[in-house]
């Protein structure tokens, strides 16, 4: 089936899933511990919206159902690597290096806890409004609001930045 | 927002998380794998057993029944396989304040599948925007026995992921259908039950609060038998587990199901099947058309006159699901590529 336009749905889903696949992997990464794990989600992200991408009009909503797709995927996935345990973690723990200072911000984002990495992302990179960020968690807007409060005071500090005048 | 913010959001542009290398060739690896879509019906529920008695008289089905049967091609496949399939003639439906709910259910073998569906012309009436999305707690009842509930897969004797099925979500993705009836947020809830014999009158499902503390609606829930295609069934066994395809007398039509046997404490959950095409008898290879309702089923829209000879299946991807400390917990997917299994069509 064709669109008026000439496009058709799949081309149109390819194109869309092209231009949001960083922010879906930003969002999957900020939630996840490693890149191969975050790449996996956003394959089983892109597989879930295909088969739902009928259902979905509003292509004006498209970039938030494909990072609401993708939460939920990376979600998945972080409870099955929850009983792997990294050594990379291991290696955060017990040297101490997350109180470091860095200069870049992604870094720093990383070195958030879990909870606020996402709403950071969301947030800061994906320039989305706290409602629609709470319904992309699935969490009311009050708890994106303090995850995102106390985000930026932890951000202050690992970027060795002044508070806010 | 404050000046702080604004000024992160520019680094934000400029300091952005990095991509693994090749990260976007296989997304669009991933992409041109994708099989062929097409769109589906809301579930056709009288319809689907209509059509069902149909075809166990002989009729043929027309291109646009096509998709409808397909709907429950797995359900009847299941009663091909010796499972009970039972459905819902006619979902229940109500309104109240602002919101229109359906309520429909199914049962294949000894699980019972109910799902409540909410809508509103306007977007998310009566809820408070600080409380996180809820559902409905479900408890459904034989006469004066309730049935076990939050069942996710009918693994006997395993327990359910806490929450699976019990909770709700609310979202602002509706269909075109929807949209033009015209309403606005959709909210979805869906439990499922060891099923226990259905007395004359039906069974009867209590709906409560999310934390079961008031009892909302009572409601019938009354299931009919369904009739069973007559289909090929070919099986293949992986290292995860064994494979079922059931393939229409037709050629026309494919599903496919895992044997969920458990052993060492997991089992098959779930299979995927991408690059799928059927064979005509002109040579020509039609690009399955996955049917857009979640189901998987893999329709195929060749012309009547070119009759289907062979389905072949390119890839699957498998899922199993293991016990861990008594609660059922999904792995890791396996993808099996380059498969070329070829099914001939009887």
């Amino acid at each position: 089936m064709e669109l008026a336009g000439g496009i058709s749905p799949r081309e149109e889903f390819a194109a869309l899933v092209t231009e949001h696949s960083r922010s879906m992997f930003r969002a999957a990464r900020s939630l996840l511990n490693c890149d191969a794990d975050a790449e996996d989600a956003v394959s089983e992200a892109i597989l879930r919206a295909w088969r739902k991408w009928g259902q979905l009009r509003d292509r004006d909503a498209a970039r938030a159902w494909l990072l609401k797709i993708t939460v939920n995927c990376a979600y998945e996935q972080r409870r099955k690597a929850a009983r792997v345990l990294y050594t990379d973690q291991v290696e955060g723990v017990a040297g101490g290096a997350e109180d470091q200072p860095v200069s870049h911000l992604w870094e720093a984002v990383l070195r958030l806890p879990d909870d606020q990495r996402a709403a950071v992302t969301l947030y800061y990179y994906e320039d989305l409004p706290v409602k629609e960020i709470a319904r992309i968690l699935g969490v009311a807007k009050g708890t994106v609001k303090s995850r995102l409060g106390r985000a930026r005071q932890r951000l202050k500090q690992l970027l060795r930045e002044e508070e806010e005048p | 927002m404050n000046g702080w913010d604004e000024a992160l959001k520019v680094r934000a542009r400029r300091e952005d998380c990095p991509l693994p290398q090749g990260f976007e060739e296989r997304i669009q690896k991933e992409l041109d794998r994708l099989p062929v879509q097409t769109r589906q019906q809301k579930r056709p529920l009288g319809r689907a057993l209509w059509l069902a008695a149909c075809l166990a008289a002989g009729l043929c089905l027309t291109a646009a029944a096509a998709a409808l049967t397909a709907r429950w091609f797995p359900g009847v496949g299941a009663v091909k396989s010796g499972t009970a399939v039972w459905l819902m003639e006619e979902p229940v439906e109500w309104i109240q304040d602002e919101w229109t709910y359906r309520l429909e259910a199914e049962r294949q073998g000894d699980v019972i599948r109910v799902h409540l569906d909410q809508y509103s012309t306007e977007v998310l009436p009566g809820r408070d925007d600080e409380e996180p999305d809820c559902g409905y707690q479900m408890k459904l009842f034989a006469g004066d026995q309730e049935l076990e509930a939050g069942l996710e897969d009918p693994l006997e004797g395993w327990e359910s992921v806490p929450d699976i099925g019990t909770k709700g979500c609310y979202t602002s993705f509706l269909s075109e259908d929807e949209l033009e009836q015209g309403f606005r947020a959709l909210g979805s809830t869906g439990t499922s039950f060891r099923a226990a014999e259905q007395p004359e009158e039906g069974y009867t499902l209590r709906i409560y609060t999310y934390d079961g503390g008031t009892l909302l609606w009572e409601k019938p829930v009354r299931l009919a038998t369904v009739q069973a295609l007559d289909m090929t069934e070919t099986s293949r066994t992986f290292e995860e587990g064994t494979v079922t395809a059931l393939v229409s007398q037709d050629g026309r039509l494919l599903d496919l199901y895992p044997d969920r046997t458990v052993e060492d404490d997991s089992a098959l959950a779930s299979v995927y099947a991408t690059d799928v095409v059927f064979i005509g008898a002109s040579g020509e290879r039609y690009p399955a058309q996955m049917l857009s309702d979640g189901t998987g089923a893999l329709a195929c829209n060749a012309p009547q006159e070119d009759a289907i000879t062979a389905v072949e299946i390119g890839s699957l991807r498998l899922t199993k699901v293991y016990l861990d400390n008594g609660v059922q917990q999904e792995d890791v997917p396996v993808t099996y590529r380059d498969l070329n299994w070829v099914i001939p069509v009887a």
